[in-house]
């Protein structure tokens, strides 16, 4: 008979045994990561525990060490502090670098307590898709930002659009900055959520308004919400482009098991014959990520609060890799995520909630110090550089790297499917199309989203005082 | 002084197919330019027959029995005192009618002449096979590269023999109605049929119509059994009548009938290929627009000649193209027949040339932010397109566009051919996977960049801005082969290039025809024009290029991944959304908001959606590169005249006593039943199977 024991006793015997027996699917270690043998560092554990990255030190030499920068920031991250709340849940949002309470287009809510933020969004980035769950109900987004990056934006004085107009566009952000995004849930009164994380918020009821549903930010609707998938972007040393990291909780949804551009699925092949919290036993691929933003078949029952179709989600590429892939370090890529997933969680007490999540993948550039303005990173390549030159691929990791519940509907389309197509260096136009706005030049911070909504926002802030 | 010059004006103009026997007149506005500053009203709507130029609504597309009116093309009759040396002409130029004075003399009488003929069956293929040096096919090509060298690409229908010129090709494979005049002083209500039955006339010795008695006429029907009657037969080409009140000729063209054919072994046509299908006709065509000037005198002066073309319906009249068909003739025309020589000369671009603003650089914007209209673009494009649609002439380039070189695709720089983040977002064509601006729009755009333009630019005479808008509404860029016109207006040896003097630039070369010679004992008409040859061009030797019957390039051309697809490519893009419409909102899912009065946008549905929903529906595909068409070629053949017509709202009258508001296009009288597949936002991507 196996007795369990409590974690704080459970942890140190692990270790222990790790030290001892150089095995197993609990065991750790805190030599030189390696691409071979990727383990979780004993120093991790417990949760509790979890040591703050330090991104200075960072070597970047192994694809092992990207993943475990990943793993080790999503531990520190989700443990718990001094209020008993995981440490990410009471960062900064965007909202509250720019001090914004009221504004209609942005529908902030601060609670002024420690108590999460409402969550006020719902439309996935890149398309305008909404991710429906099983029980009808649009799944919501949030974002973070550390205290190394609000300081940054700070000392920078990059909540004046003046400033980021005149700011050189090869400033990086510093290492250590993060940003986050989480996708929640929101559990239904009996639902059994004892497995994710959740925690008390609320979030604006969505209405039918001029043909559209949009969010209604005068009415708050209190929930509980339970966190599906998380993004982690952060700097290391040398690497300003940040290391794209992506977890989600372990019964979201089946992978596809898609094999190269064009998938090799059968439109009709039945993705999983079990329910997964996103999926419907035997639904067939073709109707899974249907995004039908622009349809009439879009329909919102405000009463309710429910929407349907209902959406299929499956994950297209395990790992964010295209297995059939055998170049760009793909199968290590896989191996590596592979190892070091099994090396955490065989780390994490079973009753740490936080034992239900995994790394999806995470992405980031090969070789150090390659970030410049005007990167579109729409290829993973760089087409400066000749087939066969050392600098002549880019991007590395994950390259087909989404997160099902984020980027549900555009895990599949190459020029959506992995996070640099959207987080580049490019210069943007003004995203509401006001001609009252001035565009954001090509900048290296331009690969931080919430770095370029607080310029667009300052700026509306800005006409709206005058 | 000179004598004065006449000119037909369009130099090219369209009529497109419907199946009804009313119709309205083509487009003298051009799409993406606003003609009301007071309404928003944009241009490129056809006109109402009997107008000068009142706009068609909403309820102007089908007859009372629900049919889709043809449009026909307007011609007139202009006249220059001074030879012409430049571009813009230096005479602007007058239209002249009967009773107008013209050097001291009176117009009496003006006597048109046309004649049609459909030659497609004739001709070479458009899609031509791409060999490896083992000669394994590895892809199609289209456009004007199997010209190149010599060489000429397969032939279509070669059963019936390996020579375009044999006289038997010449007479059962072309459909040659001959010639047909009327005049000017003709009442409105005669109507000149180009059928079987109505005898070929033309322009004999001294402006007096003469019959062509043993005109050698010829439709399928002389030579061949109709395999598939479902589709109509083809016994007429269209009609000539004149313009009641302003003695112009209108001109209709077809009504989207097809003839099938058994090749000469008896085989039963196949319908199975978006561009070539042997044994199949349409009754599109094309000819010569001739008309000699009567004085009351009795003295003549002939006209130099327009061209007509029929093709395809323009579902969607008010969407630019943001490469139309002048753009890529209008840069072959400066790059190789010295049309402006301050913007080009030596093979160079002049960086001192101002470009207008409101010629060459809104018109560009525009046509982007109107694609949204006609396609699946995720709310980041729309507003990117809003965006720049909104630069005025006073803004600094610059601050508005903080990099054109990031922004624009550079049609100069091959490598720039397989980037998809740039813009044009849409497909290009002749082994180019994405849509460039043509080089001279290009060139012009950049030097607004760069500080070089002014808000307006010459100024045109009125027969000059008719020969350019009606092209600016046809499209370009992607000839692979198109709708209108194809990769032929990027052929110099298309045009008659001496085109200083009497004759005016953007001119056919057409082939003299000596109608006294014709006889029925063999074909008049021959091969005519070849790409980079210089034969003169006949009847029927500008359509013979289009897809062979239309439909079915119609009907596939939604959406594609780029030929050659990037390795890494699996994005789908829309082939030429401003004349076929993929997504629309269709005007019955907006929603009236009572309080503010105003209609709301509403979803999107397929344009080509069938009838029926899932599996039932003949559109249904599980395919992302085969969604919004018929799976089936003979589907579309039965069903192309039910699709529905994107008009700006302000046109569309509301129960309420106002219209849809001029923000909005949407698809009105479709007659499709079914939603069709589900529309997601672009970017949507191929799955396995092969797109075709």
């Amino acid at each position: 008979m196996k007795i369990k024991l409590p974690a704080k006793f459970w942890l140190p015997v692990m270790l222990s045994a790790t030290l001892h027996a150089h095995a197993g699917e609990n065991s750790t270690t805190s030599s030189t990561p390696s691409d071979t043998h990727c383990k979780a560092d004993a120093s991790w554990f417990p949760h509790s525990q979890t040591p703050i990255p330090d991104g200075r030190d960072f070597d970047g030499k192994t694809n092992c060490e990207f993943h475990r920068w990943a793993w080790q920031t999503f531990l520190w991250l989700t443990q718990k502090d001094k209020n008993g709340e995981p440490v990410f849940v009471n960062m900064q949002s965007p909202y509250d670098v720019l001090g914004m309470e009221d504004r209609e287009s942005l529908q902030p809510v601060l609670n002024k307590s420690q108590t999460p933020h409402s969550m006020d969004e719902y439309l996935q980035a890149g398309t305008e898709g909404i991710m429906i769950d099983q029980n009808g109900r649009a799944i919501y987004y949030n974002q973070y930002l550390n205290d190394e990056f609000v300081t940054f934006i700070n000392e920078k004085k990059l909540t004046d659009p003046q400033s980021v107009q005149k700011l050189d566009p090869e400033t990086e952000f510093p290492v250590d900055a993060i940003e986050l995004k989480a996708s929640w849930k929101i559990v239904e009164e009996g639902e059994d959520a004892s497995d994710f994380f959740t925690m008390k918020s609320s979030v604006y009821k969505l209405v039918n308004k001029n043909g559209k549903i949009i969010v209604d930010n005068t009415q708050k609707i209190d929930v509980t919400l339970a966190m599906v998938g998380f993004h982690i972007g952060g700097v290391v040393k040398g690497h300003p482009e940040m290391i794209w990291a992506t977890f989600e909780h372990k019964d979201n949804a089946p992978d596809v098991l898609a094999k190269g551009i064009r998938t090799e699925v059968e439109p009709d092949t039945v993705v999983s014959d079990k329910d997964w919290t996103f999926y419907k036993a035997g639904t067939p691929f073709y109707a899974c990520n249907v995004n039908p933003a622009n349809s009439p078949s879009l329909v919102l029952n405000e009463e309710q609060q429910t929407l349907s179709p209902i959406t299929q989600v499956c994950r297209q590429y395990a790992y964010g890799n295209d297995p059939s892939q055998t170049d760009f370090s793909v199968p290590t890529n896989i191996k590596v995520i592979q190892q070091l997933n099994k090396s955490v969680l065989a780390n994490l007490d079973k009753s740490d909630v936080w034992s239900n999540y995994f790394e999806v993948g995470a992405i980031w550039f090969k070789g150090a110090n390659r970030l410049k303005p005007g990167m579109d990173l729409a290829e993973d390549t760089d087409s400066n550089y000749p087939v066969g030159s050392p600098k002549h691929q880019l991007l590395i990791g994950s390259l087909k790297l989404s997160n099902s519940t984020i980027e549900t509907f555009t895990q599949r389309a190459n020029t959506m499917d992995n996070c640099f197509r959207c987080h580049n260096t490019q210069y943007r136009l003004p995203p509401s199309g006001n001609t009252d706005l001035q565009p954001l030049k090509a900048t290296n911070l331009n690969i931080s989203h919430a770095f370029m909504n607080i310029y667009f926002w300052s700026q509306e802030m800005q006409l709206r005082d005058k | 002084m000179t004598e004065t010059i006449f000119r037909v004006h369009p130099a090219i103009n369209f009529a497109r197919v419907g199946n009804s026997p009313e119709y309205y007149i083509a487009p003298e506005t051009a799409a993406g330019e606003v003609i009301d500053e007071n309404t928003g009203l944009f241009g490129g709507l056809p006109t109402k027959p009997g107008t000068e130029n009142t706009p068609i609504t909403a309820e102007d597309f089908r007859d009372a029995k629900g049919q889709v009116k043809r449009q026909a093309a307007r011609f007139k009759i202009f006249a220059y005192d001074q030879l012409q040396n430049s571009y813009p002409s230096e005479d602007p130029g007058r239209e002249v009618k009967i009773g107008d004075q013209v050097g001291g003399k009176t117009i009496k009488d003006i006597i048109w002449m046309v004649h049609l003929a459909n030659k497609k069956n004739n001709n070479y293929q458009i899609a031509s096979p791409i060999k490896d040096s083992s000669g394994k096919v590895i892809g199609e090509e289209e456009g004007v590269a199997p010209y190149e060298n010599g060489n000429t690409p397969p032939i279509r229908n070669p059963s019936y023999g390996p020579e375009l010129g044999a006289p038997e090709r010449l007479r059962k494979l072309v459909i040659d109605a001959g010639p047909r005049t009327i005049v000017s002083s003709a009442a409105s209500d005669q109507v000149v049929d180009f059928n079987r039955n109505t005898q070929a006339s033309h322009i004999g010795q001294n402006g007096v119509v003469q019959p062509v008695a043993d005109y050698p006429i010829s439709f399928p029907g002389d030579h061949f059994e109709n395999v598939n009657t479902k589709n109509g037969t083809i016994e007429t080409l269209g009609e000539l009548q004149i313009e009641e009140g302003s003695g112009r000729l209108i001109v209709t063209g077809g009504y989207g009938n097809t003839f099938a054919f058994k090749d000469a072994d008896g085989k039963d046509p196949k319908l199975d290929h978006a561009i070539d299908n042997d044994g199949w006709f349409d009754d599109v065509s094309d000819g010569p627009v001739n008309a000699t000037v009567v004085f009351d005198d009795g003295s003549t002066s002939d006209v130099v000649a327009g061209w007509f073309v029929c093709t395809d319906p323009s579902y969607a009249p008010q969407t630019r193209n943001v490469v139309s068909t002048w753009d890529d003739m209008f840069s072959a025309w400066v790059e190789e027949l010295d049309l402006i020589p301050s913007l080009f000369k030596d093979g160079k671009y002049q960086t001192d040339y101002k470009s207008a603003f409101y010629a060459d650089v809104l018109p560009v914007f525009h046509g982007a932010f109107l694609q949204r209209w006609n396609t699946n673009l995720p709310g980041k494009g729309v507003s990117g397109h809003n965006w720049v649609a909104q630069i005025k002439p006073a803004d600094d380039p610059k601050a508005k566009i903080p990099n054109f070189d990031a922004l624009i695709r550079d049609p100069n720089d091959p490598k720039q051919d397989g980037q998809g983040v740039k813009m044009p977002l849409a497909l290009g064509d002749a082994q180019r996977s994405f849509l460039s601006l043509s080089r001279t729009q290009y060139f012009l755009l950049k030097q607004w960049y760069e500080g070089q333009s002014e808000p307006y630019g010459p100024v045109l005479g009125e027969g000059e801005k008719l020969d350019r808008v009606v092209l600016l509404n046809c499209l370009g860029g992607r000839f692979s082969p198109g709708i209108d016109l194809t990769f032929i207006v990027r052929d110099v040896n298309l045009f008659n290039q001496n085109w200083r003097g009497e004759t005016g630039p953007f001119r056919i070369n057409l082939q003299a025809m000596d109608y006294s010679t014709a006889t029925q004992a063999k074909p008049f008409l021959q091969e005519g024009y070849v790409p980079l040859r210089n034969a003169p061009v006949e009847p029927g030797d500008l359509s013979k290029f289009m897809s062979q019957p239309w439909h079915t390039d119609y009907n596939s051309c939604a959406v594609h991944e780029p030929s050659p697809n990037p390795e890494y490519n699996n994005t789908l893009y829309w082939s030429w959304p401003a004349q076929r419409p993929v997504q629309v909102h269709p005007v019955g899912l907006c929603t009236y908001d009572e309080e503010n009065k105003v209609w709301n946008l509403g979803g999107q549905l397929f344009s080509v959606r069938g009838d029926g929903e899932g599996e039932e529906n003949l559109t249904h595909t599980y395919l992302p590169q085969n969604v919004g068409r018929y799976q089936n070629y003979m589907d579309f053949l039965e069903n192309w005249h039910r699709t529905g017509f994107i008009i700006q709202g302000i046109q569309i009258a509301d129960e309420h006593g106002g219209n849809y508001g001029q923000d909005k296009f949407l698809e009105v009288a479709s007659q499709f039943k079914g939603p069709g597949d589900v529309v997601q936002p672009w970017p949507t991507a191929a799955l396995n199977a092969d797109d075709d």
